[in-house]
């Protein structure tokens, strides 16, 4: 089968990294990057891919069959509809758009043009993840009754510095909507549909107009529960950075950040250690409890992810994250910031 | 010094803790013991220690300084006053009655007749938990940014059966029986309770009464909490289940709090503090330090009784008075209303 032929649109700090990423993906055909700024056509160069300044340009000369949009987030809607209307599928980096009303102006246009969305969560490619998913979903933890997620690390004062300064300001920054958004993804992608969400928010340590510091309870459509401590300012690896290893650039001493309880058994996440009671008459909190671990794959979830993307386009694979799956996950996140502001619990 | 003379009421399962501690303790009288079930007699007996099958003979026969109750919580009230009429200090177990109301009346009637009143919030003896105490407000690891807690232990269908049908009853769940000490632990390390919303919910068991709670909290100061609560889950995870206190419940080594500082994490009771050494290298991609604290174990319960024998004497403080037990029964009744109403509630 021929490759699909990609177009990158972006090939800054993210972009960059994609586009290496991109070359390795079999099925695919990186074709053309474009970027408005032109220092980056070195990148191109090297790579061996054409260099367009004007994003445009590049979609009209070329014949492309898909778009990875490595842009910020206000831009994901104006150019992602721009790309639909000429029939190009797209991949969006998380989060689908900075707004729900903008998802939605973008998955329309989609739907119009009959073009498929993928939006870049990539964690649900992590094999963590797609274990955690059907250890739970295929009833190995009986039913779930609840879920904790810890995400508790120190980010150095460099990242909130310089040309990252936006990071400070409720336009976009802040670790909810930077990084928690990650957790409610995977919570949502292994758990199901969340329903209700509350949170208490906090910004006394940094001091920064976006929160520095959350505590958040969640209630799934099953009537499982949950809890999420969200913090970017304490020396902690209980997070996924900190634990999963899959981020070579971060320290881990691969831990545990989440725990899914479930009637039969308990997963601690991501060691992977699924605890039960073996015999069925010893069965209560003065009985010893059995541990059973799972052999996982180390895969790197972005070539699975971008390979995916290209079975989309071939007709072979439906999105694992389509458009209106990304809306979802912006709009639960979106809601706990605003609980966080009213302080009241919001039903979605 | 003349030895205290103590007597205990009420010799179910936890009172008859309290008399194997007292039958130990070398520097006290244990005087005598009651139960309105005569089978206790046996026990009473084996510890070398007089029974009674009613406490009111008990006190006015004997020469007592303090009474121990272990009774059921709706009789909290009604021996407290009594006892307090006939002028004995009172060690009450935990919570301190059945209801707010009748916390006062018991508060007050303490007061009127100046005895002591302590209430059995053993894990407050703790040398562990005095530790962390010690850590937190001494800012040991900076500003206290959050707390996570884990209760995660299966009780049996045993536990519900027969005589114990009202735990399967509203008022006889895990947020009054098990998460009240989580709150009272909470309280002693970092302070009072501003603010709290919980998600409650008894789909597993389908009982009338909770199995499952997820809270988030809000402490004086700012820091925040969450605690997620299940006794339907084999997790294995939480206080009974990790300090070794009580070796009837299965042991496995596993932190169930983390309080997360700006300059440091402890984990209980795994006793462990991590920092970052270098303030130049502090963030994620760093290595983190870990060192050890120290403690000497000693029996929470065996101190308990000691604080309450030095109130007596006039040579201590109690770790915690009636006043004090109130405002952690009120946290725990709060947590159960606001599960109900789906509000969060604020306090003065």
């Amino acid at each position: 089968m021929e490759k699909v032929r990609i177009g990158l649109i972006g090939l800054g700090l993210m972009g960059t990294p994609h586009a290496r990423i991109l070359k390795k993906v079999e099925e695919c055909d990186l074709v053309a990057a474009a970027e408005v700024d032109e220092k980056q056509k070195k990148v191109a160069e090297e790579l061996g891919i054409k260099f367009y300044k004007n994003y445009e340009e590049m979609i009209e000369k070329e014949t492309l069959q898909g778009v990875i949009l490595a842009l910020p987030n206000h831009l994901h809607a104006p150019i992602g509809i721009a790309c639909a209307k000429r029939g190009l599928h797209l991949f969006v980096e998380k989060p689908i758009a900075p707004s729900v009303a903008e998802a939605d102006r973008l998955i329309a246009a989609a739907k119009e043009n009959k073009v498929q969305i993928l939006v870049g969560h990539q964690r649900r490619f992590s094999s963590l993840v797609e274990k955690a998913r059907e250890i739970v979903t295929g009833g190995q933890l009986g039913r779930l009754v609840g879920v904790t997620i810890t995400w508790a690390l120190l980010k150095p004062g460099s990242y909130y510095e310089g040309p990252l300064s936006w990071r400070k300001e409720q336009k976009g920054g802040g670790p909810i909507l930077i990084n928690l958004i990650h957790e409610i993804d995977n919570l949502r992608y292994i758990c199901g549909e969340i329903d209700e969400v509350y949170a208490q928010v906090s910004n006394r340590i940094r001091n920064f107009p976006v929160e520095d510091t959350a505590s958040i309870t969640l209630r799934f459509k099953s009537g499982a529960i949950g809890t999420v401590f969200l913090t970017d300012c304490s020396p902690s690896l209980t997070s996924w950075e900190g634990t999963t290893g899959e981020n070579p650039l971060l320290y881990s001493d691969f831990g545990n950040c989440y725990n899914f309880f479930g009637t039969d058994a308990s997963l601690l996440f991501p060691q992977m250690k699924r605890r039960y009671y073996a015999d069925p008459t010893k069965v209560g909190w003065n009985y010893p409890i059995t541990e059973q671990g799972y052999k996982i794959p180390r895969e790197d979830p972005y070539i699975k992810e971008f390979s995916h993307f290209c079975r989309v386009i071939q007709g072979k694979e439906i999105p694992r994250t389509s458009g209106e799956d990304g809306r979802r996950t912006l709009e639960v996140t979106l809601a706990i910031k605003r609980s966080g502001e009213t302080g009241q619990p919001i039903r979605l | 010094m003349k030895k205290v003379r103590l007597g205990l009421i009420g010799m179910g399962m936890i009172g008859k803790l309290h008399a194997e501690t007292m039958s130990k303790m070398k520097d006290i009288e244990f005087v005598a013991a009651s139960d309105a079930d005569a089978k206790h007699q046996k026990t009473a007996t084996e510890l070398g220690t007089k029974f009674y099958q009613s406490y009111k003979e008990m006190i006015g026969k004997d020469t007592l300084d303090g009474v121990v109750i272990a009774v059921p919580n709706e009789l909290h009230l009604p021996v407290g006053a009594t006892c307090a009429k006939k002028g004995l200090n009172i060690l009450m177990e935990k919570p301190i009655a059945a209801d707010l109301e009748s916390a006062d009346r018991l508060i007050q009637a303490a007061k009127e007749n100046k005895v002591i009143l302590m209430v059995g919030h053993h894990r407050r003896h703790n040398p562990m938990i005095e530790e962390l105490r010690r850590i937190v407000r001494g800012g040991e690891i900076g500003k206290l940014v959050g707390v996570t807690v884990l209760w995660s232990l299966y009780k049996p269908k045993d536990y519900f059966k027969g005589p114990f049908a009202w735990r399967a009853q509203p008022g006889g769940g895990p947020i009054r029986i098990n998460l009240i000490h989580e709150i009272d632990n909470i309280r002693y390390i970092c302070g009072d309770i501003t603010r709290l919303y919980a998600e409650v919910s008894h789909e597993a068991r389908k009982f009338p009464v909770e199995d499952t709670v997820s809270i988030s909290l809000r402490i004086a100061g700012g820091a925040v909490a969450n605690i997620f609560l299940t006794d339907t889950a084999p997790g294995n995870v939480g206080y009974e289940a990790n300090t070794g206190e009580n070796l009837f419940f299965y042991q496995s080594p596993q932190n169930c709090y983390y309080y997360y500082g700006t300059e440091g994490v402890v984990t209980f009771p795994g006793m462990k503090k991590f920092f970052y050494r270098d303030p130049a290298k502090a963030g994620w991609q760093y290595a983190l330090c870990e060192e050890g604290i120290k403690i000497d174990r000693e029996d929470p319960y065996t101190r308990q009784i000691r604080n309450f024998c030095g109130v007596i004497q006039g040579t201590e403080k109690p770790k915690i008075d009636g006043v004090d037990a109130r405002k952690t029964l009120e946290v725990a009744l709060a947590i159960q209303k606001s599960g109900e109403t789906g509000q969060a509630i604020v306090f003065g």
